[in-house]
């Protein structure tokens, strides 16, 4: 039996790496004892594969994973088990069944939404809104991206698809839709240090970033994660 | 302050996080992590570990102390590491104190920090956790808002390197003595608090030692005259304390998992403590004792606990040597029919060369990656014969040919250089045992060779330790042992044959500070204030910070390292009581020099002198 879990990943357990994570996770499906499937091998591990990685740092209201178990307990009872045996910060937020011809979530994920709030302290402020503007009406944004083999600019334009900027008591907060996946995928990381390099800023203050959840494209559209679990099942109900 | 001061941690926490490494070290918040209102209890404790998370949260003497200090509804422990020098410098920058992982407060807001001295190598981070936390280094200068400063673990036997800094030590297992130790405190609060007066009446306690409570005075050469208490009623010597009923004692039914990868990432069962072998270089084996075994009930029920309290998938059998385990057949078996439908494995660490035989214990280790490990200790009979370590070669070629055979390609052997009375002999038996090992997986594999074998020879140096038959030797010197090191590189040239060694000057530090006495405390300031920190990490040692304070105080670190002490000489650690007596460590240090061994002391009493802790308890 394959199903989708959502879950939440909260300020307690931003700084874990998405491995910690897995690890996490593998450890809190053995404490529930859900009856969840193993590999085989010297080490077995339960069957459990990610959405998309979370970058360290940033929290998440909307992630997913994938599972497998055996027959039994539907995805409200596992999602009440797993909260009563998961660490601080870690939450299940609900899950669907998954057909075994839907393909893997990792697959499809494309984009994710995400708040971005600059917390502002001292002199280090951003002075007005149209400059966080101006920045994100680039026809290029030229983004430094440091990899194993040393620097490299590339354009991430492209990878924003959506943004809007307000003020709030702490700062700048930025609603913004990011490439997320296989494919194409920005790190808001490297969003914010792009744009801290633009507004000259970055002393004192701090991002706080936080995925408030993941899209896929699926059918041709753009969809929220479960809604397109819903689409799926529909079209096949209906031979589609 | 309270609320203020955890807040503006907090937040500056946030700040910095991103900038250092590994983030997940000063968070908490951990599965199992207990959680209590500081306000709501009497005794708020910090349990300091002088080293970095991934290390610390790998004692199992930690999990236990902190479930057992947290079951009481009067005390809140919580821990607190050595921030990593990426960490230490934001937190200076900020001018964050050291905090604990649980509340994220100050450590001079707790009533104890308590050190668990594990390493001599990590001196220089109590003091510097100290000065993170504000406390004052030495004892003398706290007063009675500050934080006691108590500490405990195996170096604490030898207390006198740090004792200008330690308030209270704690000699031997802390499971009784410290409730004894807090309670005295609770008391003591309510009735007017006065430091001073608490320190005096804990020194009363068995196995509490208050060193600035004892004086010590010196002879012309240098040497120890004596330590005397200042006070009547203070002990002249301080007997260790033991739990008597290993069985009866507590074992945590939780233990707190981390997020992060740490070095020992598993359950640890503890199987019982101490060790007959008698082996003349290892002062676990001395101090530790008694043997006392828990039952095997007693050993599944807490497996059974604690794998479905953390959800681990390794569970191992930690003890000082695990095959010495009298039921480990049926600990073993019953294991295996508990855990196999829930995916946990078994680990053995410490497995005796003579063990492999054993088909219980070849149905356990697993054929992994990493490869067998086996400690020979030395190259020839005559010198494990000198070391009392009683192994043979045939028992070494015994277990390699199973290893061979069962599928591994990969073998560790260990040994120790440096020994007394050692020779070239013996290093030319290291490279033999070496050679011969390749020729057994050559006789197994008959030609043919599918995968390339490894044999790694690892070599530490000898370090003398109080409380060994060896406490009296010379210990080899820096330029010895390089000499050795040298030689052994060349000869281990050998196709299939690495070898690794450890830094000599590493141990040499190791050696000094192992038998030192109190005045090295000024060394150890003196080291601190140039920087030394983290000196058991290869990468930060940094061995001009140790030279300069050596010379700076006028300290000759060759008094304690490479003089041999005549054998009626007072040592500095004379007046601690570990139970094994001076004379019987002189006996076997008499019959070590002339080779003579002596059998595991299961098979016939050799009057160590721990009779007198109590009937039963070798």
């Amino acid at each position: 039996m394959r199903m989708a879990l959502k879950f939440a990943k909260g300020s307690d357990v931003k700084y874990i790496s998405h491995l910690d994570l897995q690890r996490a996770f593998q450890r809190a499906f053995r404490r529930s004892g859900l009856p969840i499937k193993y590999s085989q091998g010297f080490n077995p591990h339960a069957k459990i594969s990610f959405a998309s990685a979370l970058a360290v740092g940033v929290t998440s209201s909307g992630e997913y994973l994938d599972v497998e178990l055996e027959d039994g307990p539907c995805p409200v009872d596992i999602c009440n088990r797993l909260n009563q045996v998961l660490p601080k910060g870690l939450e299940m937020l609900g899950g669907k069944y998954l057909d075994k011809g839907f393909p893997s979530l990792m697959s499809i994920i494309d984009r994710a939404e995400y708040d971005l709030t600059y917390v502002e302290e001292g002199e280090d402020r951003i002075g007005d809104l149209q400059a966080v503007e101006r920045f994100f009406n680039q026809s290029e944004i030229i983004a430094v991206k440091k990899g194993k083999k040393g620097q490299r600019e590339i354009n991430i334009a492209p990878f924003i698809h959506k943004h809007y900027v307000r003020r709030n008591e702490e700062g700048i907060v930025i609603k913004a839709v990011l490439s997320t996946g296989l494919k194409k995928n920005l790190n808001p990381l490297l969003m914010v240090q792009t744009l801290n390099n633009f507004l000259n800023i970055g002393g004192e203050g701090f991002w706080r970033i936080h995925r408030v959840g993941l899209m896929v494209a699926f059918e041709g559209q753009i969809l929220d994660v479960f809604d397109a679990i819903d689409l799926y099942n529909d079209l096949r109900c209906r031979g589609i | 302050m309270t609320g203020r001061g955890r807040k503006l941690t907090e937040q500056y926490l946030d700040k910095i996080l991103m900038t250092v490494e590994k983030p997940g070290r000063y968070t908490g918040n951990e599965y199992n992590m207990v959680v209590k209102d500081p306000g709501s209890v009497k005794i708020n404790f910090a349990f300091a570990f002088p080293d970095v998370y991934e290390v610390a949260m790998s004692h199992l003497g930690m999990k236990i102390m902190y479930h057992l200090l947290n079951d009481h509804r009067d005390i809140y422990c919580e821990r607190v590491f050595a921030p990593w020098v990426d960490m230490e410098k934001k937190m200076r920058e900020g001018r964050i104190p050291l905090f604990s992982l649980e509340t994220k407060r100050p450590i001079e807001e707790f009533d104890f920090v308590g050190f668990t001295l594990q390493y001599e190598m990590s001196y220089t981070n109590v003091i510097n956790m100290l000065d993170l936390g504000n406390i004052p280094l030495m004892s003398t200068e706290r007063g009675d808002d500050h934080p006691i400063i108590i500490a405990g673990g195996p170096c604490a036997y030898n207390p006198e390197p740090l004792a200008d800094f330690i308030d209270i030590f704690v000699l031997g297992e802390g499971e009784e003595v410290t409730f004894e130790i807090l309670e005295l405190y609770m008391d003591c609060k309510q009735s007017g608090w006065d430091r001073e007066g608490f320190l005096k009446r804990a020194a009363t306690i068995q196995g509490v030692y208050v060193p600035k409570f004892y004086h010590v005075q010196y002879n012309d050469d240098g040497t120890v005259g004596s330590v005397t208490p200042l006070y009547d009623g203070i002990p002249k010597v301080i007997k260790k304390r033991v739990i008597k009923n290993l069985d009866d004692s507590y074992f945590p039914d939780k233990m707190i998992v981390p997020y992060i990868n740490i070095v020992h990432d598993r359950i640890t069962l503890e199987l019982f403590r101490g060790c007959t072998r008698g082996c003349r270089f290892c002062q676990a084996g001395m101090i530790y004792r008694p043997v006392r075994e828990k039952s095997v009930k007693r050993l599944v029920q807490s497996a059974r606990n604690l794998i479905s309290s953390t959800g681990y998938e390794e569970l191992s059998l930690s003890s000082l040597s695990t095959t010495d385990y009298k039921q480990l057949d049926k600990l073993i078996e019953q294991l295996m029919e508990e855990n196999l439908d829930k995916k946990v494995g078994l680990s053995l660490p410490s497995l005796r060369l003579d063990s492999l035989e054993k088909e219980y214990i070849q149905k356990v280790i697993k054929v992994r990656k990493t490869g067998l490990t086996f400690a020979p200790e030395a190259g020839t009979q005559r010198l494990r014969d000198v070391i009392n370590k009683n192994v043979t070669d045939q028992d070494l070629d015994k277990a390699v040919r199973f290893a061979f055979e069962a599928g591994w390609h990969n073998i560790k052997l260990y040994f120790m250089i440096g020994l007394p009375t050692e020779t070239e002999e013996d290093l030319y038996g290291i490279v033999e045992m070496a050679k011969r090992v390749l020729d057994i997986y050559k006789s197994v594999k008959n030609g043919i060779q599918r995968k390339p074998v490894r044999v790694t020879i690892s070599t530490s140096s000898f370090v003398p330790k109080p409380f060994t038959p060896f406490q009296w030797v010379s210990q080899c010197t820096v330029d010895e042992l390089k000499e050795k090191q040298r030689m052994l590189k060349q000869l281990l040239r050998i196709k299939g044959v690495v070898y690794n060694w450890h830094d000599p000057e590493l141990s040499f530090l190791e050696g000094v500070f192992a038998r030192g006495d109190r005045r090295l405390g000024r060394v150890l300031l003196e080291a601190w204030r140039r920087g030394c920190k983290f000196d058991g990490w290869s990468d930060q040692l940094n061995m001009a910070g140790w030279r300069a304070a050596f010379d700076s105080t006028g300290i000759r670190p060759k008094f304690y390292s490479s003089r041999k002490r005549p054998e009626g000489e007072v040592l500095p650690w004379d007046h601690i009581d570990v139970g094994i007596t001076k004379d019987f460590l002189l006996r076997e240090y008499r019959r070590a020099l002339k080779g003579i061994t002596t059998e595991d002391c299961r098979v016939h009493c050799k009057n160590c002198g721990l009779s007198y802790f109590g009937e039963g308890l070798c």
